[in-house]
């Protein structure tokens, strides 16, 4: 909606107030604090499909390594395959205390959607993603200051391609 | 008469219908666990706007946690389409709670014109998605109502939520 349009519309408007759906369901107002007993229980929940997260994503890992060559030499289903596991990783890695392999599949992503404008990416880059979730979830690295360095690198070389890319775009 | 919420919530959300749409299945098994843990009996899943347009339609459920991104219809269509009556007149205002793990202004300005209620950035915790959902059960609603629009009003704050900015109960 253009801003004159949005304009007319709300001067047109009706604003109400209405009681919560708490209200409405329960017929009375409830005095708000939160139960640690349920976020509790909804931790169990979390904590309950770990094992299966952590296995499934060893092995979309393993799978994210045979996509990175194909993914790289042109736009297609090997591409969308690699994006989309990435873009689970960002999602929920962090929910299962993964935060730091969530980050870089969110470095990641922000450098795969780029490949919807191109049809070649830096397989090198990927790779070092790849590698860097790998050992995120293995726990291999050494500390976290190291972590964050390695995260912080890769997160810059992301952000110069993209800048590369949409200042080619403006040529 | 006030009652406190340790007792109240799950009494709440057992009468509470709850629709969860989202085209990853393991976000999907994630997210329908951990509201069903929160006390929900009746969790609801689609995978995608469409579908869940016609679940909205004939299940009826009180509140709505949809992912941003999906095909076809992704979660910003569907809350317009909800917000102009697309799923039945009475439903129009009913609570929308977007996850996305794209926050920036540029989404959270279409979310917020889109009508949605609040706006929770990936990766979720128990604690965070507790509040939000309980926040959005529990805040009176402000609602605007215009021609093909009746929702939060579209031009009001909206930041996205995360661990750091939990909404206070």
């Amino acid at each position: 909606m253009d801003e004159n349009r949005e304009k007319r519309a709300l001067a047109a408007a009706h604003f109400l107030r209405l009681p919560s759906l708490a209200e409405r369901v329960l017929g009375r107002q409830l005095s708000i604090r939160p139960d640690p007993r349920a976020i509790g229980e909804m931790q169990d929940g979390i904590e309950g499909l770990r094992p299966a997260y952590e296995q499934d994503l060893c092995d979309d890992l393993e799978r994210m390594m045979d996509l990175i060559v194909p993914a790289c030499e042109s736009y297609g289903p090997p591409r969308d395959r690699l994006h989309a596991i990435a873009h689970d990783a960002r999602g929920m890695a962090g929910t299962f205390g993964f935060a730091l392999l969530g980050r870089v599949a969110h470095s990641l992503c922000d450098y795969l959607e780029l490949g919807k404008h191109r049809a070649r990416l830096d397989s090198a880059l990927v790779s070092l993603h790849v590698t860097a979730m790998q050992n995120a979830l293995a726990g291999r690295t050494r500390s976290s200051t190291f972590e964050d360095a390695i995260v912080r690198q890769l997160e810059m070389l992301v952000t110069r391609a993209l800048a590369r890319a949409k200042e080619r775009k403006w040529r | 008469m006030a009652m406190s919420l340790d007792s109240a919530s799950r009494e709440l959300c057992a009468k509470l219908g709850i629709l969860v749409v989202e085209d990853s299945p393991p976000m999907l098994r994630l997210l329908s666990t951990v509201l069903a843990a929160m006390g929900f009996q009746r969790v609801m899943e689609a995978a995608e706007g469409d579908s869940a347009l016609k679940l909205v339609r004939e299940e009826k459920p009180d509140i709505i946690v949809t992912d941003g991104a999906m095909a076809p219809m992704d979660g910003y269509e569907l809350t317009r389409r909800i917000r102009a009556g697309g799923a039945g007149e009475d439903l129009r205002d009913m609570p929308i709670l977007m996850l996305s793990g794209h926050a920036t202004q540029q989404h959270l300005d279409q979310a917020r014109a889109n009508g949605v209620t609040d706006f929770i950035a990936k990766p979720i915790t128990a604690e965070l998605l507790y509040r939000c959902v309980l926040a959005a059960l529990t805040n009176p609603q402000h609602v605007v109502e215009m021609r093909n629009y009746r929702g939060p009003s579209p031009r009001r704050r909206l930041e996205a939520r995360h661990s750091q900015n939990m909404p206070e109960l």
